[in-house]
């Protein structure tokens, strides 16, 4: 089910410096959001806070508070593997896992969490998950095959359907279709209007007609002189690309600096 | 914040200011056109009338000049924010103009049938419409230059000036057509004439609109903001 996601005064650090500082914004349900801004502004760094991911990196912490749903990710008691299994991400670069099938690309999600159940169940949840990435049609007589030797959309639409086959409330995406070429971009697109029936949907891109077509609300993100990233405005992306309220967003989407 | 924005996009701002003053070129050429026709009218010019009419083309080929620059940006630059409500606006008050320029040719064809009228009858009504339309559209042309929404607002305002001015008029002709049948044919030539005038000023105003667009990003800004003025307390 579809849950909306605050981040609470979030700030984020590699070692002693600070990348990201105090951001307070709610992603709604069934909404995508999109966050833009130039290189170094700490989108990815705040995507990955979302999900615990950030901290995987050696020295790093996060600060502040995100809520999905009712249940709080840096809650005492959260484990951050379960947060995971509860968001899902999909990155740039499609990463299917290199020595499995399409199949088991899938099921391994579930089958490391102890999801896994009876070989039907797992079909059904297989076909399921590739069906609502919109691959099934191209893939079903191939299952067994490695997921690498598809094209490169069709591996990031592995990617996806493997982070849907963990039935998250939440999809992340990190730039997802920047290493694909127009048509596949645009079925990624397609995609992700589709999906948001089910999931909320957080997507930085560099591409700012990409977040203008696909995003419900859009935040920009901007490192000042010191170079820790801000949330500089967050709207309605109708609003964000026809009327931003702040001229450091009005500079930017409009391709004054960056 | 990075490089300086010429450094980025020189190119793609070339492009967006030499738009900009392809409308303010446009504007400066039909506010000539119009002062134009309505002195023709005054001399009863039948040369200088079909010049005009004959000059329509250059004006129509203006709009499409500016029209094709606009849909280029489009397609190529992807403007966005401000930049696109100006290409956007660009477009639109292209079209007003051109049709002002249509109003101004309209007028040059009644001086060229009327020639062969007899002289006579009041324009004086007529002549005040002319120049409250003549200070309209400089003044509207100065704010899409200046991006002034409050002489824009002005200017929207101004426009029942002159609607009050034709219905005059055109009471003013009726009376004297009815008292005068001799008056009918000129005097139905000079409702032409205010009817041109008054959908000129009427142009005018929608290049107002266009103006308050650029500025605020509402595309019935004046609206909202008569309708907030009305709201009492």
């Amino acid at each position: 089910m579809a849950e909306s996601v605050r981040a609470d005064e979030v700030s984020a650090w590699y070692g002693k410096k600070l990348a990201i500082r105090d951001i307070s914004v709610t992603m709604e349900p069934n909404k995508v959001t999109a966050l833009i801004g130039p290189s170094g502004c700490g989108k990815s760094t705040f995507l990955r806070s979302i999900n615990r991911l950030h901290e995987v990196v050696p020295g790093a912490k996060v600060a502040g508070d995100i809520w999905v749903g009712d249940r709080n990710v840096y809650g005492k008691d959260m484990d951050a593997v379960k947060v995971r299994a509860n968001i899902g991400m999909v990155f740039q670069r499609p990463n299917p896992f290199p020595t499995m099938s399409i199949y088991d690309n899938i099921a391994a999600g579930p089958r490391l969490s102890g999801r896994a159940g009876k070989r039907k169940q797992m079909d059904e949840l297989v076909e399921h998950s590739l069906r609502q990435a919109a691959l099934w049609d191209e893939v079903k007589d191939r299952l067994k095959e490695p997921a690498t030797g598809l094209s490169g959309g069709q591996q990031q639409r592995v990617c996806i359907a493997r982070a849907l086959a963990m039935k998250p409330g939440v999809l992340l995406l990190d730039e997802p279709s920047s290493a694909l070429d127009p048509i596949a971009s645009f079925k990624i697109e397609e995609l992700l209007l589709q999906l948001k029936n089910d999931y909320t949907m957080v997507i930085v891109t560099h591409n700012m007609q990409q977040a203008a077509r696909i995003a419900d609300f859009t935040g920009f993100m901007l490192a000042g002189t010191d170079y820790v990233g801000e949330l500089v405005e967050y709207g309605e992306t109708t609003k964000m690309f026809s009327n931003p309220s702040d001229s450091r967003t009005e500079a930017y989407i409009t391709g004054r600096f960056g | 914040m990075g490089q300086g924005a010429a450094a980025i996009r020189e190119h793609y701002l070339r492009q967006l200011t030499e738009l900009d003053q392809a409308v303010q070129h446009m504007g400066d050429a039909v506010l000539e056109t119009m002062r134009s026709s309505l002195d023709t009218l005054d001399r009863m010019d039948v040369a200088r009338a079909k010049e005009l009419v004959e000059n329509d083309n250059v004006i129509d080929r203006m709009r499409h000049s500016i029209e094709e620059r606009a849909f280029t940006l489009i397609a190529t630059q992807q403007p966005a924010a401000s930049d696109l409500r100006l290409v956007m606006a660009a477009s639109t008050v292209a079209t007003e103009l051109e049709r002002i320029g249509d109003y101004c040719s309209g007028i040059a064809k009644i001086v060229l049938i009327m020639a062969a009228e007899p002289e006579g009858g009041s324009t004086a009504g007529i002549h005040r419409m002319a120049a409250i339309t003549d200070n309209l559209l400089t003044r509207a042309l100065e704010a899409f230059k200046a991006r002034d929404i409050d002489v824009a607002a002005a200017v929207w305002m101004n426009d029942d000036e002159v609607d009050d001015l034709y219905h005059d008029v055109f009471q003013e002709q009726i009376e004297e057509m009815a008292a005068h049948k001799s008056t009918v044919r000129r005097g139905t030539y000079m409702l032409w004439v205010a009817h041109n005038v008054e959908r000129m000023a009427d142009r005018v105003t929608n290049i107002a609109e266009s103006v308050a667009f650029v500025v605020t990003g509402d595309v019935a800004a004046f609206r909202d903001r008569l309708e907030m003025e009305s709201v009492p307390g």
